[in-house]
């Protein structure tokens, strides 16, 4: 129960503000030293009080005493004059005696003093009696009485004189006692309050201290994180506060800002890493290019003079009616222009089919009509663009490591179709065929490692240079296919473009 | 980012010392409390002491510098107390220097219920005392009766009785010797009425009459000390020693007297040259006997004279009369009985 009271008081402070917690831990201290001045205040102001009243009861003797003066001078100023202004004196004086003596007391306790009030107040009581007597005899002219009286009178004047002196000089005894007690007792309350008010006031301090310190820390430490964080560093340690305090508030949101601006970065640099990805494929591409144009160079090793030559034979040709030898020489000059031309930029599959046209053209030319050639093209798909030199290095190919050497009549088949959103280029031939390891080895990249024949004369585009280009270009690597159902049993390669309008 | 557990630490730490700051503040409030209540009680305890009412007020006049009589007051007050009577040492409580006369007139202007009277009746005295007894006051006399008046009660030794007890002592003293050729100077207060120094003469006289008549009668004289004058009494006493040749033996009639003597023959160095017999009780009485530089004390009993006083007085109050003489035993204490008294209280 106590437990759990403690628990709703802690989440009750947890979620004060700053500003109550402060104005709690300045208010209990606060009104803790102030009710204990006020007590202490009042109880040293009692005590001060009763000092004060200590000499009371001398003063009050005192002023007895000299009542008792007055009434028997004013007794005795009548008796000489028995003038009416002396009578009135001695009534009055009397009358403020009378008055002392009753406040005074007649009981008769153990203490010494009441004792002695006692005495006084029944010796007055006589005194009085007498002195009455005495003035009611000077009227009455009696003189040897009211002499008579007047003597007693005085003597009993000098005994209440001695007893009110007696009791003054006891009474004066106990309160210089009772002072000097009270005075002690001050004292020591002064050192008590003195003291409590040091522990108070040095509690206060370190209960003050340790309270700012606690609420301070964790704004320290979001202003280590702080700067932290402006150094660059998010990988940084915020404690997660409870409570709902503007600290726990303000530490909190730091925290939750830290976490997504490092997200935030995270993403820019995803982003940023694949944008440098993209670069880096478009230099892969370029170099590509670079590679088979260096190719094209080390192979033509001045294609516009080769150009010129050709045109120059194609003219002669023309000259001489030479028709055939005409469009020989006129399809080798394109094929070789082309070359130069298209090799760093994209084309359409018309040009392409155009390309091959020729260089099957050339070859047979070169092979008297050994290299038979079908193709069937989709008219729809011929303005697509793709990549240059991709359909004639695989025809090519077919030529070279398919149909050169075999025994049968060579056949090359050229089908482009469209199926939905695809383009389907196929190069297939009916010659020697692949193994599958050379087509994994080819399809990875590593075209190098199959084996070629000893007479190859390609153009210098290989068919790894093809599909690296192809991947780039539409940005997905299964572009290309290579089916061979084994060997003697042909090739068919198979290019897969998706159809953009 | 790291992130650490949920940290629930930097609210509870301020809570904890909040909450123990407090308690601490609180306890050390709670101890000035506790500390100036107890201060405070401590004060008005002693402001209120306990004050009994009192139904009956006697007064006890007597010389209050003696022993003797400070004694005796003590027992009448315990005994008076039971009654719930307050006796009243009035001498003591008056910061004047007042004879027993003038204590005599304040105690019967003062209306007090009873007198206690331990001094000598003189003549003025009677007066009061018959006064007094007039105006309904009962008075006790003590020690010296004042028989010509109306006083209710005589509480004490005869004078006579007293004067055997101490005639015992000299001839015990002077054992076997020749009564008659010694020498005894008694010294009582000047104050004391010549018919009681007479009596206390003719009571000894009669003593070695009667029990020794082949021995003789020591020469017996009085000597008298003023008592008025508290400082002159030691130097009274000196005098004696010196200035006359010393008697076989002395009788001192009151304690002061007894005290002052035996001092003074120690500082004299006349021990042994007389013998002293004294008059009450304390411990340098009964060292001095032991040592015997006094050679006995005759002692009455204080509580018996004072319970004594009280109870006539009470009975006087209560039925309007009372026995009129009330006696008091009388004990003689020798060099055996005080080294009994010394051996007692070690």
């Amino acid at each position: 129960m106590i437990k759990n009271n403690n628990s709703r008081i802690e989440s009750v402070w947890n979620n004060a503000s700053i500003q109550k917690k402060l104005m709690f831990s300045f208010f209990i201290p606060i009104m803790l030293i102030l009710s204990m001045n006020i007590y202490i205040y009042i109880n040293v102001n009692s005590m001060i009080a009763r000092i004060d009243q200590i000499y009371v009861s001398n003063v009050t003797l005192s002023e007895l005493s000299d009542q008792l003066s007055n009434v028997q001078v004013s007794t005795r100023e009548y008796l000489e004059n028995k003038g009416s202004t002396a009578l009135a004196k001695y009534y009055e004086a009397e009358q403020d005696y009378r008055d002392s003596i009753q406040d005074l007391g007649n009981n008769l306790t153990s203490n010494s003093m009441a004792v002695m009030q006692k005495n006084i107040t029944r010796q007055s009581e006589k005194y009085l009696s007498l002195i009455n007597e005495t003035i009611q005899a000077k009227r009455g002219r009696n003189v040897e009485k009211y002499r008579t009286t007047y003597e007693q009178s005085e003597v009993l004047y000098m005994d209440l004189q001695n007893c009110i002196y007696s009791l003054n000089n006891e009474q004066f005894k106990v309160n210089a006692s009772s002072y000097y007690v009270l005075l002690s007792s001050l004292k020591y309350m002064e050192t008590i309050s003195i003291t409590i008010l040091v522990i108070i006031g040095v509690v206060n301090i370190i209960v003050i201290y340790l309270l700012t310190r606690s609420m301070t820390y964790p704004l320290i430490e979001l202003s280590h994180a702080a700067n932290e964080v402006a150094d660059g560093n998010f990988e940084v340690d915020i404690a997660e506060l409870d409570g709902n305090d503007e600290i726990s508030v303000v530490s909190n949101a730091f925290s939750q800002m830290v976490e997504r601006l490092q997200l935030y970065i995270e993403e820019i640099r995803d982003s940023m890493k694949r944008e440098s990805d993209l670069k880096e494929h478009e230099l892969v591409m370029e170099s590509r290019m670079k590679e088979v144009e260096l190719r094209n160079l080390q192979a033509q090793i001045n294609p516009h003079f080769l150009f010129n030559t050709l045109n120059a034979g194609a003219q002669l040709a023309m000259m001489e009616d030479a028709d055939k030898t005409t469009d020989f020489i006129q399809n080798m000059a394109d094929f070789f222009r082309y070359n130069l031309k298209k090799i760093n930029m994209d084309t359409s599959i018309e040009e392409e089919v155009s390309l091959v046209d020729k260089y099957i053209y050339i070859l047979n030319v070169r092979f008297t009509g050994e290299i038979h050639y079908d193709k069937q093209v989709d008219e729809s798909v011929l303005k697509l663009r793709i990549p240059s030199m991709v359909l004639q290095p695989i025809v090519e190919n077919a030529v070279n490591y398919g149909i050169r050497n075999i025994d049968w009549e060579g056949h090359i088949y050229l089908n482009i179709s469209r199926d939905g959103d695809m383009v389907y280029l196929s190069v297939k031939d009916n010659g020697i065929g692949m193994k599958q390891e050379d087509i994994e080895l080819i399809k990875n990249g590593q075209a190098s490692e199959v084996p070629k024949p000893s007479n190859s004369d390609s153009n210098g585009v290989g068919l790894a240079n093809v599909i690296e280009r192809l991947q780039i270009f539409t940005g997905n690597e299964d572009v290309v296919d290579i089916i061979s159902e084994g060997e003697g049993k042909g090739t068919e390669v198979v290019i897969k473009i998706p159809f953009v309008e | 980012m790291k992130k650490k557990s949920t940290n629930t630490s930097y609210g509870n730490k301020a809570f904890r010392i909040m909450i123990a700051g407090t308690i601490i503040m609180i306890l050390a409030t709670i101890c000035t409390v506790v500390l100036f209540s107890y201060v405070m009680n401590k004060l008005n305890y002693i402001e209120t002491e306990a004050i009994t009412e009192f139904d009956g007020h006697y007064v006890f006049i007597a010389d209050h510098e003696e022993d003797f009589w400070q004694q005796v007051y003590a027992k009448a007050n315990e005994q008076a107390a039971q009654d719930n009577v307050y006796v009243e040492y009035l001498e003591k409580s008056l910061g004047v220097n007042y004879t027993n006369y003038d204590l005599f007139r304040v105690a019967i202007n003062s209306s007090v219920d009873g007198i206690i009277y331990g001094g000598t009746p003189d003549l003025q005295i009677s007066k009061l005392i018959n006064k007094a007894v007039n105006d309904g006051i009962g008075v006790v006399i003590l020690q010296n009766d004042a028989e010509n008046t109306t006083r209710q009660c005589f509480v004490g030794v005869n004078n006579y009785e007293l004067g055997q007890v101490y005639a015992g002592q000299i001839a015990e003293m002077f054992s076997g010797q020749n009564y008659g050729e010694k020498k005894v100077k008694i010294v009582i207060n000047s104050n004391v009425p010549e018919g009681v120094g007479n009596l206390f003469i003719i009571a000894m006289e009669d003593f070695f009459v009667e029990k020794y008549p082949e021995q003789g009668v020591p020469e017996i004289e009085l000597v008298r000390i003023d008592m008025q004058d508290v400082f002159s009494v030691e130097e009274d006493v000196r005098n004696i020693i010196l200035q006359e040749e010393l008697p076989d033996a002395m009788i001192c009639l009151n304690s002061t007297f007894t005290q002052c003597m035996f001092q003074a023959l120690v500082d004299l160095n006349k021990v042994g040259e007389t013998q002293l017999v004294g008059y009450y009780v304390n411990d340098n009485i009964i060292d001095a006997i032991d040592k015997q530089v006094i050679y006995s004390t005759v002692s009455i009993d204080t509580e018996q004279l004072g319970k004594s006083s009280v109870l006539a007085l009470e009975e006087y109050c209560n039925y309007g009369y009372t026995n009129s003489y009330v006696p008091v035993s009388v004990s003689v204490i020798g060099k055996k009985e005080a080294r009994g008294m010394i051996d007692d209280k070690e």
